[in-house]
């Protein structure tokens, strides 16, 4: 089975030297001055990415339990896991889930790491410090990225999915489980005799 | 080098085949693109070569003896360029022909896509000229008719063999190697839910001399089976004990095989008597000698049968 994660730490690691060598070029051969404008939104950048950071948090528990309640746990899926297995017997049936409960806590990892860093790197006088904290982030946000565009892709399969197993039919309205319900209701039932029912002598 | 004989048929929309392989005659000396088709009527066949100068002047000689090689590089004279040409030979009555190619010369297809793009010089032609012949105040509607004489656009198809893959694998004498590819269904997953999706998978084999042909065959013809795979080749050693290729779909006919040097050393083409050295061309008489043979004639010259 396939390692997806290798995929996600070497887009990490490539975005981050790529942005750290071309910020470095600009800043030290071209002159662009790209440290004192990163200090200008050093403070937004630690506040964005902490909030980043925290919605992913959020969204990774509730998503993760409607993708498994949805799909995972369902006998379609399990059929449909079953017939892959047969053709590559090392699947599991929640490594999906797995991967991407990884790569959401790597991404939610990244983006605290990376606000962290804007305290801490950005204050260095040296430049190599602000141009480490700017190349963590344009690196977490390619993480964010790559967990958006599989988020939409879970969407997707969820959407087919539900589609292709329709959930059981809603119930019409007005219908009770047996609580009382509106006066009206009640009335009519206390006054309707059941059949065959003998008085008590 | 071998120079293959393929079988082809031009289907013509409307006006007859014979009208345009004769507008192909006449206009024999012009260079269309990048091409010459010098055409001749011989015997009742329209026969031609197409000719592709290229654009090269130098070419690379290489010399090997029992010491040594040598590899030097030749200039051609000024205003001299080295060319392809491939010889063809269609019957008017039914618009089928032969061929000839060798390797990296003009391909079937694009002679006959080269055929196809001629088509619509000859009809503007063929209708200029028939309009052109009309009496003066001549109605539209005579206009129109010769219009729809000549509307549409040329076809073609290769001919293919005849035979089934399995029974030309059955008469092989010798099997080297058999290629196939089937569309194979794979599991796919990473961070979304395992689902399948569809990949070409390509195989090949390669078998020793020593290999038991019949078992091979046996084998091929049951992995065909009722469903074959997208498509499939075998190389090896055909009945006559010549090389050959077959393919599971599209597999040309190839009706004679020559060798290119014995071709060459009988191709002299002058255009100050294009017609005159076309007729007395070694190689279009081979053609035709070719076209007359039962089994070949039978294929070019039957009716055909809608």
């Amino acid at each position: 089975m396939k390692k997806p994660m290798i995929g996600a730490y070497a887009l990490f690691s490539g975005v981050s030297i790529v942005s750290f060598l071309s910020l470095g070029w600009l800043e030290l051969c071209a002159g662009f001055g790209v440290v004192d404008a990163y200090a200008k939104i050093q403070g937004s950048l630690f506040t964005g990415f902490l909030t980043i950071g925290g919605f992913l948090l959020s969204l990774k528990a509730f998503l993760l339990l409607r993708l498994k309640q949805d799909i995972y746990d369902h006998q379609g899926y399990l059929e449909q896991f079953e017939e892959m297995k047969a053709l590559d017997g090392s699947m599991t049936r929640y490594g999906p889930l797995g991967e991407l409960s990884k790569l959401l806590v790597v991404t939610v990892l990244c983006a605290l790491c990376s606000s962290v860093s804007h305290l801490i790197l950005g204050y260095i006088a040296k430049p190599y410090g602000p141009l480490v904290a700017i190349s963590l982030s344009f690196a977490t946000l390619a993480l964010v990225l790559l967990c958006w565009f599989q988020l939409s892709a879970n969407l997707k399969s969820w959407m087919k999915f539900i589609e292709k197993h329709p959930a059981k039919p809603a119930k019409p309205e007005g219908q009770t489980t047996g609580a009382r319900e509106g006066g009206e209701q009640h009335k009519q039932a206390s006054t309707t005799k059941p059949r065959g029912r003998r008085r008590s002598r | 080098m071998q120079v293959r004989i393929h079988a082809f048929e031009l289907i013509s929309p409307s006006a007859p085949i014979s009208e345009f392989l004769e507008f192909l005659r006449l206009k024999s000396l012009e260079q269309f693109g990048d091409v010459f088709i010098p055409v001749t009527l011989r015997d009742g066949y329209y026969a031609g070569l197409v000719l592709a100068p290229k654009d090269m002047k130098a070419f690379c000689k290489f010399t090997k003896t029992a010491k040594k090689f040598e590899v030097k590089a030749e200039e051609l004279a000024a205003g001299s360029n080295l060319a392809d040409f491939n010889f063809f030979l269609v019957d008017p009555n039914t618009g089928r022909g032969i061929y000839s190619c060798y390797h990296h010369s003009t391909s079937l297809r694009e002679f006959c896509y080269t055929l196809q793009r001629r088509w619509r010089d000859f009809k503007k032609h063929a209708v200029d000229t028939a309009i052109a012949a009309l009496p003066s105040g001549h109605r539209k509607k005579d206009e129109t008719a010769i219009q729809a004489h000549y509307k549409g656009f040329l076809q073609y198809a290769p001919i293919f063999k005849p035979s089934t893959f399995a029974e030309r694998v059955e008469k092989m004498a010798g099997i080297k190697e058999f290629n196939f590819t089937f569309m194979g269904y794979a599991p796919v997953s990473g961070f979304t839910p395992v689902s399948g999706q569809i990949e070409r998978v390509t195989a090949g084999f390669r078998f020793s001399q020593n290999a038991n042909i019949k078992q091979l065959k046996v084998a091929i013809k049951s992995f065909m089976g009722s469903h074959p795979p997208k498509s499939a080749s075998v190389s090896g050693v055909d009945e006559n004990g010549a090389d050959a290729v077959y393919r599971l779909y599209n597999d040309i006919e190839t009706l004679e095989v020559f060798e290119l040097d014995h071709f060459m050393s009988r191709l002299y083409i002058d255009s100050s008597d294009l017609d005159g050295t076309l007729q007395r061309s070694e190689i279009i008489r081979a053609l035709i000698a070719l076209a007359k043979s039962k089994d070949v004639k039978a294929i070019i010259s039957a009716p055909r049968v809608v």
